[in-house]
């Protein structure tokens, strides 16, 4: 691993013939600093090293030389052109670009049997005609999405509860795969749902159509039905009861859960995670709340919950650890991303963290009415009266007029980390993202204020953890961690790399 | 009360503000700049006029009282030592950024050359980076005032 004490002598004497590469640093804790080259590859090394560096008080030969050679921190006579190689990193890391927008929401109804309190757009008792997306509307937006030049496209088939609108559906998922096979493009497709309202027929038409089911756990029942209401206040009970219906028809692996913490949740983390294994999943996303609609003006009013989510995420985490070494396999969705941009080449993609913004360019929403919006939190924002996001609508705009509006070239401006305020020297940029809707919903501006973000400050803690859970350097959690990012069990990682 | 280091004296005004002069010949505006952005949050900050062409960065706290929102504000004297700190940070950061940009142009050049913007592959080495020995390449054409 990169943490590495480095001998008094590696910094005792001048050798002023390497030059730098490009690199940024910043101070973990005490007594470490954390150095970040162009493409994410990092050494973790005392406090004070980066002026060693650049005062060219490196000892060549020394370990820490060679170190930083190696990952391409320096450069000396004896290194040969390196610069393709690292080119070729760079490429690899923002490869998630290539093919532009490849996930395509489509908002099928706003309808609801729930009254969840952190959603924004549903209409509990509203009617069919008014809020389900039309026939004509649907094969508008099927035939948006096919301009997308990406070879491999997703279809997610969301609400409101989209399955209430399951003849949409139906007429949705034929037209898009006749398209896609006549374009020659791999389609994949996800359901939504709360799973309140499924039958068995449309759990065999899922399974033959091959789609996968995305529901929501958001903890064991006293949680879940708290943060869920619908009539019965019955929530969790049938979320688990369809679960378990799913698992069996459309197949054990093709039924994933995602959990959103509330405030109640925030006392709760462990109960939430046992009852993710209580179930069976092997996958859980700590995911905090979205800021729309919430009070999110001030930052010591979010702070204080930000503080609060961050506790709660850290002992989670501790918790997904203990779990992994006690037998079980458990990974944690967002750390998972996280440590694939950390210590593999690779990017991920995954849209709200990501540089350019995923907004638009990996992720558009399809509104029932025919809007198109840059992401399912813009829609969120259009609901409560904001359409800043709103960048045109299939039965008005082409494909083309959508990514030359205004608001996309507007949001394309602030899309980048790599050349924001505060974040251009941060040498966690090539882990993080950009999210200029989220800046503009919390903050007023696209740009956003990193001193006071709260995307910054949660992102800069849980990045700042995890390097000092791989600083630790247990090689029992290393293996877990390596684990999540290779998609494998503990078991069969130890069968390769044996302690 | 002042307090001085090489090339950086404070002046501490009253409970809540303080002007620190920098010396210019160390201390270039971009550090200053960047450095003070990240004080945004618990302070308001200027730079007032210096007759010497040095630098001074006036710093005024925005709470000096413990609140509900802000339990444990930063005292002016931290905030001094920790400007101190984030300056000399982002001074390396800035000489580092200075000796680095002809190399990271060219590593972006070469990453993205192959997503067909580019009709040739850009040539350059860590050896001549800003290809000066090639007029006419992209760097060199990137770097022109004229883009």
């Amino acid at each position: 691993m990169s943490r590495v004490f480095y001998p008094r002598e590696d910094y005792s004497s001048a050798d002023t013939a390497y030059r730098l590469l490009p690199f940024r640093f910043l101070r973990l804790n005490g007594n470490d600093e954390l150095l970040v080259n162009e493409v994410g590859e990092f050494v973790i090394a005392p406090v004070g090293t980066a002026r060693t560096i650049v005062q060219r008080q490196l000892v060549r030969g020394s370990d820490l030389y060679s170190t930083l050679k190696a990952k391409q921190f320096i450069v000396d006579g004896g290194s040969s052109p390196l610069l393709d190689l690292l080119a070729a990193k760079y490429r690899t890391k923002y490869s998630f670009i290539e093919g532009f927008t490849k996930l395509h929401i489509f908002v099928v109804t706003l309808r609801c049997d729930h009254s969840c309190q952190y959603c924004q757009v549903s209409r509990q008792t509203a009617d069919k005609e008014t809020f389900d997306m039309s026939l004509e509307t649907a094969n508008k937006s099927v035939a948006m999405m096919m301009k997308s030049p990406a070879p491999h496209i997703t279809l997610e088939l969301q609400g409101g509860e989209p399955l209430l609108a399951f003849d949409v559906i139906q007429h949705l998922v034929p037209l898009a795969k006749k398209q896609a096979r006549s374009l020659h493009k791999e389609l994949d497709i996800v359901v939504t749902t709360n799973l309140a309202n499924v039958t068995d027929e449309m759990l065999f038409y899922l399974r033959d159509e091959g789609i996968k089911i995305s529901t929501s756990l958001d903890g064991p029942a006293f949680i879940h039905n708290a943060n869920r209401p619908r009539p019965g206040n019955n929530s969790y009970e049938l979320t688990i009861k369809n679960i378990e219906r799913a698992r069996k028809i459309v197949g054990e692996d093709r039924v994933a859960a995602l959990m959103t913490t509330t405030k109640l949740s925030l006392q709760h983390p462990t109960e939430i995670i046992d009852e993710y294994v209580k179930q069976g999943f092997h996958t859980i996303f700590l995911r905090p709340l979205s800021p729309y609609g919430f009070a999110t003006k001030t930052r010591h009013k979010t702070g204080y919950q930000l503080d609060n989510f961050l506790d709660f995420y850290k002992r989670g985490l501790a918790h997904i650890l203990q779990i992994n070494r006690n037998g079980y396999d458990l990974a944690e969705a967002y750390a998972k991303i996280l440590l694939t941009k950390m210590l593999t080449p690779y990017g991920t993609g995954y849209v709200d963290l990501q540089s350019p913004a995923g907004a638009g360019i990996n992720v558009l929403v399809y509104n029932y009415d025919g809007d198109v919006y840059a992401t399912d939190e813009s829609r969120m924002l259009a609901e409560m009266g904001d359409y800043t996001f709103r960048l045109g609508n299939v039965h008005t705009e082409t494909h083309r007029e959508i990514f030359t509006s205004d608001s996309f070239v507007n949001l394309l401006s602030a899309s980048c980390n790599q050349s924001l305020p505060g974040c251009a020297d941060c040498a966690l940029q090539p882990y993080c993202g950009s999210d200029p809707i989220f800046n503009h919903a919390t903050q007023g501006d696209i740009f956003g204020h990193r001193p006071t973000s709260n995307f910054c400050h949660r992102n800069m803690q849980i990045i700042k953890h995890l390097f000092e859970l791989i600083s630790e350097n247990d090689a029992e959690t290393m293996r877990i961690l390596f684990a999540w990012i290779q998609n494998t069990t503990l078991r069969e990682l130890k069968k390769v790399t044996p302690s | 009360m002042s307090n001085t280091v090489e090339g950086f004296r404070s002046e501490v005004g009253s409970e809540s503000s303080a002007v620190i002069y920098l010396d210019s010949r160390i201390y270039g505006k971009e550090a200053v700049l960047k450095a003070s952005y990240w004080f945004t949050d618990v302070a308001y900050i200027s730079f007032p006029e210096c007759p010497d062409h040095n630098l001074a960065v006036e710093i005024k706290l925005k709470s000096t009282q413990p609140s509900l929102e802000n339990p444990k504000p930063i005292s002016i004297e931290n905030l001094i030592a920790e400007f101190c700190n984030s300056l000399l940070d982002f001074e390396l950061r800035h000489q580092i950024d200075v000796e680095t940009a002809p190399v990271r142009q060219l590593i972006l050049a070469k990453a993205f050359s192959e997503s067909g913007i580019l009709e040739d592959e850009p040539p350059g080495s860590v050896a001549d980076p800003v290809e000066v020995s090639k007029p006419t390449s992209l760097v060199q054409i990137l770097n022109s005032p004229k883009i």
